[in-house]
């Protein structure tokens, strides 16, 4: 459900306004406005990997939306949690497929699973103690108290553990502890009401993360000023809209955290970020790259080699709600299909990612190259209207978020679209109201631009949440197109039962085919993550679910 | 048949007298050369502005709406992609004489439709504020009293507002953005100062000798006030609504450049500097040329706006 996180620059109106007027006179009287900064230290150093010591500066425009794991749901708060706390499991700290393999973290081993995959047993490591203020161990029970908060708390992670036992009596208030969540000593059991291959990655989501009671039932409105630590780092200040600065949590055995300090800024925008870590001011941006800026950091050789570009599983689609007509008519969607030429729009992303033309993102074990629509083909798409009974076309919506590059993708959606006779009239809302709008089926938006970053590196986190059916709910709803075939829930469900990778991946292809067949979207893009970093930063990956692996950056010497 | 003057009045061939008011004014306008230079831009750029379609068939050959995303180009026999696979177009060259913008279409053929736009939008705006300034000031100035108090009071009142915001929540109310709003809305923030100048003319003038004459006669207040006084405003409201011109230019692009006012596609100078916005020190040309032109059209605007208030100022012959 993590959404894509591309922000406005924001600032306020009367000052953008006059910007641009101060702008435009610049251009105009032509003073030259793009002078960089002095040519020192812009060299890479060596790298003679990690290091430890120094301070690292990280840049992000908006912040995390909580630093308490129960609630944070935001790109940039699930980067700085993993640096902070842990959970049962984690993920291997690699970019790419390396990177989707499950470890054991606060647990000592990968759980055992019983025949009918309905019961995991852990075993909780000993030893692990929580940060200051606390100086006691994390215990089995610090884990089942974790999760039950997150009902307590109305978190918005809380769907994802719905099919523990009990875990929905809990959500109704009719119980005060999930019964299906046992401990003995150090021993966690998890008792599911159906098998689910993906309950692990689950448990390994910041909402899983541990968190001790005492301190929580104390700041129940603000756990996040008092976030204790189990992680390499411990939250010395955070100061919203302003700073975080992470600090070694003394109490942590491990070995990463190679810095001695991450300061995370927060503030300004991505555009001057990129300014800032030019000029040597701040290391790396956890934000996304502006399409702007990239041609010429690929253009300047010394800016290049600083330039980290990382495949990750994203998928940017169009889609077109089927409830509505004259979407119902799948002959309508197909022939947008064979109108909309994919090319044209990877260009308007200044060439970050590959054509998508199916569902899955191409890091995915489970993935297929599909093209069951080649486009542009125009001449088919006027036939299938005719078809259908729109030859000279019908009038739309097009609705999308008003960050660029989307409403250059709607323009040029629009040109393609007009070729055929369909007339969209663009639509443009802002980041923050945005999903919220086309996640309520009351609002009968016909068609409009998407975007879906993975929450943990399993199709079912793309197939099922976005075109089950059953999955369709009055707010905060994922499945935009309103896709809803009998047969394609059905398999859905069984695949989530399976247990076997392989005949769990085959259903997957078979599904990703179906869905893309019945063409209720366009897949047009998989975005690969752009970074650019300062030339004394060592150690940077992207991990595919969790972003910048803070915990491995280092200052090289 | 019409009836010639010189019919009538044969005298008036023979009597020496002065040249008319607005031969002289004319006179005064031609001498002032910078005022001269602004009017001939306008025209230019009016006469662009309506042959827009042939200059696109004849000259530009790209519609202000096509996209050139896929296509090549040949420029001195090497072929260069109109965009580029990184997504930036190509600058000025022989088939796109101002370049290409960011969905590879031409800069020249949107900036000569954007004029359209914009120059519709200045100048019907003025209109509306002129007539909505001009009948409510008349009105205030002329019957006086409780009347005057009430209408110059809101009038202030809205003076008191800082127009752009207003402007702002206007057209962010109103949903809906067609040129029509648009329009409607900058010529409705702006009325105000209309209003006052009229204002003021007309309490001058409402007790002048030739108003009481045409009260003597039996004149309604309605024939007087749009009859006998409307034609003094004349000058003044001509020079005041050429530099209006130019304040709505500016003000027709600060909302496009906010995404409040003409809606892409359709091409406004605003529009096409908000689109080129981020990229403006990589590809200059998309933000570069429609400033130019907001630049020298406002300037023309009002250096011809200046001119005709020194040419239609009663007193300036006798200054100079």
């Amino acid at each position: 459900m993590k959404k894509t996180i591309r922000r406005a620059h924001r600032s306020t109106i009367p000052a953008l306004a006059f910007s641009g007027l101060v702008f435009l006179n610049l251009v105009l009287i032509g003073l030259p406005l793009s002078c960089d900064p002095g040519r020192q230290n812009e060299e890479a150093l060596p790298d003679r990997g990690p290091r430890r010591g120094g301070k690292i500066i990280a840049l992000s425009q908006n912040g995390p939306d909580y630093l308490d794991p129960g609630l944070a749901y935001l790109t940039t708060s699930w980067e700085i949690l993993p640096a902070v706390n842990s959970g049962l499991l984690t993920y291997v700290k690699a970019a790419g497929a390396e990177g989707m393999e499950l470890v054991p973290d606060l647990a000592t081993d990968l759980p055992e699973i019983s025949p009918d995959g309905r019961r995991y047993t852990f075993t909780v490591r000993s030893g692990v103690r929580f940060g200051p203020p606390l100086q006691r161990e994390v215990a089995a029970a610090d884990l089942k108290y974790s999760l039950e908060r997150l009902f307590r708390l109305n978190s918005p992670g809380v769907g994802f553990y719905m099919n523990i036992a009990g875990a929905p009596q809990m959500s109704r208030g009719q119980a005060v502890h999930i019964e299906g969540i046992r401990v003995s000593g150090d021993t966690l059991v998890f008792q599911l009401q159906e098998p689910d291959a993906t309950f692990l990655n689950k448990l390994a989501m910041p909402f899983a993360y541990v968190v001790p009671q005492e301190v929580a039932e104390d700041h129940p409105q603000d756990y996040s000023q008092h976030n204790v630590a189990t992680g390499p780092y411990m939250i010395d200040r955070y100061v919203p809209r302003r700073r975080i600065i992470l600090v070694r949590n003394p109490h942590y055995e491990g070995r990463e955290g190679y810095a001695d300090t991450l300061e995370v800024q927060l503030g300004g925008n991505t555009l001057n970020a990129i300014a800032k870590i030019k000029k040597g001011q701040a290391d790396l941006s956890l934000d996304t790259l502006p399409p702007s800026e990239l041609p010429r950091l690929k253009r300047n050789p010394l800016y290049r080699e600083r330039l980290r570009i990382t495949p990750i599983g994203t998928l940017y689609y169009v889609f077109m709600n089927v409830r509505m007509k004259p979407f119902d008519d799948l002959r309508v969607r197909q022939a947008v299909c064979y109108a909309i030429d994919k090319r044209a729009m990877v260009k308007v992303w200044a060439g970050q990612g590959t054509i998508a033309n199916e569902i899955l993102p191409p890091e995915f074990p489970a993935f297929q190259a599909l093209d069951l629509y080649p486009a542009p083909d125009l001449s088919r798409a006027r036939e299938l209207l005719a078809q259908a009974g729109y030859p000279d076309g019908f009038k739309v919506d097009f609705y999308s978020q008003n960050v660029d590059p989307w409403p250059r993708v709607c323009e040029v959606i629009q040109a393609q679209l007009r070729q055929v006779g369909i007339r969209t009239r663009i639509r443009l809302f802002d980041y923050s109201v945005y999903y919220q709008l086309i996640g309520r089926p009351a609002e009968e938006v016909p068609m409009g631009l998407s975007g879906w970053y993975q929450d943990y590196p399993d199709p079912s986190n793309f197939i099922d949440v976005l075109f089950n059916g059953e999955r369709i709910t009055a707010v905060h709803n994922n499945n935009v197109s309103h896709y809803d075939n009998p047969e394609v829930n059905r398999l859905i469900r069984e695949t989530l039962k399976l247990m076997d990778a392989e005949a769990r991946d085959r259903n997957w292809r078979q599904l990703d085919s179906m869905i893309t067949a019945d063409a209720s979207i366009v897949p047009y893009l998989h975005l690969t993550n752009h970074a650019f970093i300062s030339p004394r930063l060592g150690g940077y990956l992207y991990h595919p679910s969790v972003g910048t692996l803070l915990t491995l950056l280092y200052v090289k010497d | 048949m019409p009836r010639m003057a010189a019919d009538f009045h044969p005298q008036k061939k023979e009597v020496p007298i002065g040249l008319s008011f607005g031969r002289k004014a004319w006179r005064r306008f031609c001498r002032d050369r910078l005022a001269v230079a602004g009017a001939l831009f306008i025209i230019l750029l009016i006469s662009l502005a309506a042959s827009a379609p042939l200059i696109v068939r004849h000259i530009t050959h790209h519609p202000p709406y096509q996209q050139h995303m896929m296509d090549t180009i040949r420029i001195d026999g090497k072929p260069v992609e109109v965009v580029d696979d990184d997504g930036l177009p190509v600058g000025p060259n022989r088939i796109f004489l101002l370049g290409a913008d960011l969905t590879g279409r031409d800069v020249f053929s949107r900036i000569i439709y954007g004029a359209r736009v914009s120059l519709l939008v200045a100048i019907l705006a003025t209109g509306v504020s002129l007539l909505i300034g001009l009948v409510w000031g008349t009105v205030a100035a002329f019957y006086g009293g409780i009347v005057d108090t009430v209408l110059s009071r809101i009038m202030e009142l809205m003076m008191a507002f800082p127009i752009l915001l207003l402007a702002i929540a206007l057209a962010s109310a109103m949903q809906s953005s067609s040129l029509v709003v648009v329009i409607l809305i900058i010529g409705f923030v702006n009325w105000t100062y209309v209003g006052r100048i009229v204002r003021g003319q007309v309490l001058s003038l409402r007790r002048r000798e030739f108003v009481e004459a045409a009260r003597a006669l039996g004149a309604g207040d309605g024939h007087i006030m749009f009859r006998v006084i409307l034609p003094n405003l004349v000058a003044p409201l001509i020079v005041y609504g050429t530099l209006a011109v130019a304040g709505n230019i500016l003000f027709e692009t600060a909302l496009s450049f906010l995404g409040l006012g003409v809606q892409p596609p359709t091409p406004s100078w605003g529009n096409m500097i908000r689109e080129g916005m981020a990229y403006y020190n990589v590809t200059w040309w998309i933000t570069g040329f429609p400033g130019l032109f907001i630049l020298l059209t406002v300037l023309a605007f009002n250096l011809m706006g200046d001119g005709l208030r020194d040419a239609l100022d009663p007193h300036a012959s006798r200054r100079r």
